[in-house]
């Protein structure tokens, strides 16, 4: 290719032009965050303000936002868990003996609209008394992360050679250890990629919570939504939750940028 | 031997599916023929089409509005969201320096909450001290802050807005994916025959690609159906029903008025129309494949 400064400049300008709608609403929440309730309505909006810790102390003092956190957190990380537990042995079933038919069944569990079953677990986990416990929702994002593992490790396991299982097999190991000893210590970054792509949508999952969880229970999204009806005003407060929301995702992709990019794309560009 | 341990192996999570996604979903199917109302249990018994005829007939709410909404939602948001993200990921597949930091920060919102982006919108169109507002008047467009999200003409392009920029990393990041695995060789053989950037386009580049744009439209579909996130946090579907999309109506009948068989009628009928809508739409794209 060759090189005209013109285009090169106008490209430049191009990325610039882009980048900025995608980044200002993350930067204008994050400002609005470290604004006293004064500045937060000042008209015209301010650009320069003294930052202020008050949103914070707000969310985590008064409103307790660390119980929701580790509501959310207990959640996600126990459904990728057991999602993992049942999920690597499915994938490498799939991939290594061509189960076309049952893989599609597994896969069409992602494309299930989520409200569709919501109701009757609600009436289900109403009648055995299992609202607002961590069971309930545990369960339900599970059904989020399952077939995400599913769908992000099969092509994986593919990948890996048969025979590194078949030498194993050779020396004297049974399947299953050849499985739990060969083929998952080499599938680390696949593993990876699954398990922070679940832990993500977990995350961020707000609809099979709220209809899930109450007082107890409450994850991080719900707790905000609630919060919201009471302090319809105080949008520092909100801003500040938001970012609470957000910040263990960001930090979460930036660490695992590589990987949850390939786990993304893996599915898709096998077609 | 070999099989029956494979087979063994995806026993549990099928069995975990199917008592969680598989029996739900055909016991919502049998409630929505059914009248089943959280304070008329009593009365819990088959009745038919009657959900559907009173979801179609509610003198409050017009169904025809909430399709009319749901549809809006759907290809206003589905439309800008593929063609930025495809528009990005066409600028971002030749190798500049840099190129690696800035397309992460570029599609960072895919890993964030749907919920807390349109909280953080709705605060961006404040009909009071909104910045939207602001920057609008301050290029002279308004005279006088609006409120985005409580005028019923403006609601639910307020609401798109932040779905097509939730959407575009999305595309832009499988879209980026299928365009670098197009073989060079392919590009080169083109420029041999003579072919320009824009034949190289239609005949090189989107037809290579197009088994990855077919499937992430539909999976973005589904997802755009079903997932009112972003409604929820800005208008809870308001005004006056302007942004109440079947999703949010679905969850109102069950978690407002506590009618589980309307709740279900609404739920079948998204599905139905999903299920069509995915028929039509592979039926169509495998046709034109042939023409692409």
């Amino acid at each position: 290719m060759k090189k005209n400064p013109v285009h090169s400049i106008l490209f430049l300008l191009t990325l610039a032009l882009i980048i900025i709608p995608i980044l200002f609403p993350f930067i204008w929440m994050l400002m609005s965050s470290f604004k006293t309730q004064v500045d937060i309505i000042s008209w015209p909006p301010k650009f320069v303000f003294t930052p202020v810790m008050q949103n914070y102390e707000r969310v985590f003092i008064e409103q307790d936002f660390l119980h929701y956190m580790k509501n959310s957190l207990i959640v996600s990380v126990v459904s990728v868990f057991f999602s993992l537990v049942l999920g690597l042995p499915a994938a490498y079933s799939i991939a290594r003996y061509k189960q076309k038919k049952l893989s599609i069944f597994i896969l069409i569990a992602r494309l299930m609209p989520g409200i569709s079953f919501l109701m009757p677990w609600y009436i289900v986990f109403s009648r055995l008394r299992l609202m607002d416990s961590y069971i309930a929702l545990i369960l339900s994002h599970m059904l989020i992360a399952l077939p995400l593992v599913v769908w992000v490790m099969s092509p994986y396991f593919d990948s890996v050679p048969r025979e590194l299982e078949e030498a194993a097999m050779v020396d004297g190991l049974t399947q299953q250890s050849a499985f739990v000893k060969i083929l998952l210590p080499l599938s680390g970054p696949g593993i990876v990629t699954a398990t922070t792509l679940s832990f993500i949508f977990s995350w961020n999952n707000f609809m099979f919570s709220q209809v899930l969880s109450q007082q107890k229970t409450r994850t991080l999204p719900i707790a905000v939504y609630n919060f919201l009806s009471y302090v319809e005003v105080d949008w520092g407060a909100v801003m500040a939750a938001a970012v609470t929301i957000m910040a263990p995702a960001i930090i979460l992709t930036m660490f695992f940028q590589k990987y949850v990019v390939k786990g993304l794309t893996m599915g898709a560009v096998k077609g | 031997m070999e099989r029956k341990f494979y087979r063994w192996m995806l026993v549990p999570a099928l069995l975990f599916l199917t008592a969680f996604i598989y029996y739900p979903v055909l016991r919502g199917t049998v409630m929505a023929f059914q009248n089943y109302n959280l304070f008329d249990l009593n009365q819990l018994k088959f009745n038919g089409f009657d959900n559907f005829k009173a979801v179609m007939s509610d003198p409050h709410i017009r169904f025809a509005q909430i399709l009319l909404n749901t549809a809006v939602w759907l290809f206003g948001s589905l439309f800008f969201q593929f063609v930025l993200g495809f528009g990005l990921a066409l600028l971002l597949k030749k190798p500049f320096a840099g190129r690696g930091i800035y397309t992460a920060f570029v599609f960072y919102g895919w890993a964030l909450s749907g919920f807390a982006i349109g909280l953080t919108w709705a605060w961006l169109f404040n009909g009071q001290f909104g910045l939207v507002n602001d920057m609008l008047m301050r290029i002279g467009l308004l005279s006088q802050p609006i409120g985005f999200l409580s005028n019923p003409n403006l609601a639910m392009i307020s609401v798109i807005i932040p779905n097509i920029w939730y959407g575009v990393p999305f595309f832009g990041i499988m879209l980026l994916a299928a365009l670098q695995s197009v073989p060079n060789e392919l590009y080169e053989a083109a420029t041999l025959d003579g072919a320009g950037a824009i034949r190289k386009f239609t005949s090189v580049t989107v037809p290579y690609v197009k088994p990855t744009i077919v499937s992430t439209i539909l999976l973005r579909t589904m997802w755009i159906v079903n997932f009112p996130d972003i409604i929820y946090a800005m208008t809870n579907g308001g005004p006056v029903n302007r942004t109440n999309i079947l999703a949010t109506q679905m969850i109102n009948k069950v978690f407002k008025e506590y009618d589980y068989g309307q709740g279900s009628a609404i739920g079948l009928i998204i599905m139905i129309l999903l299920f069509a809508y995915a028929m039509l739409y592979l039926r169509l794209t495998e046709k034109g494949g042939d023409n692409l």
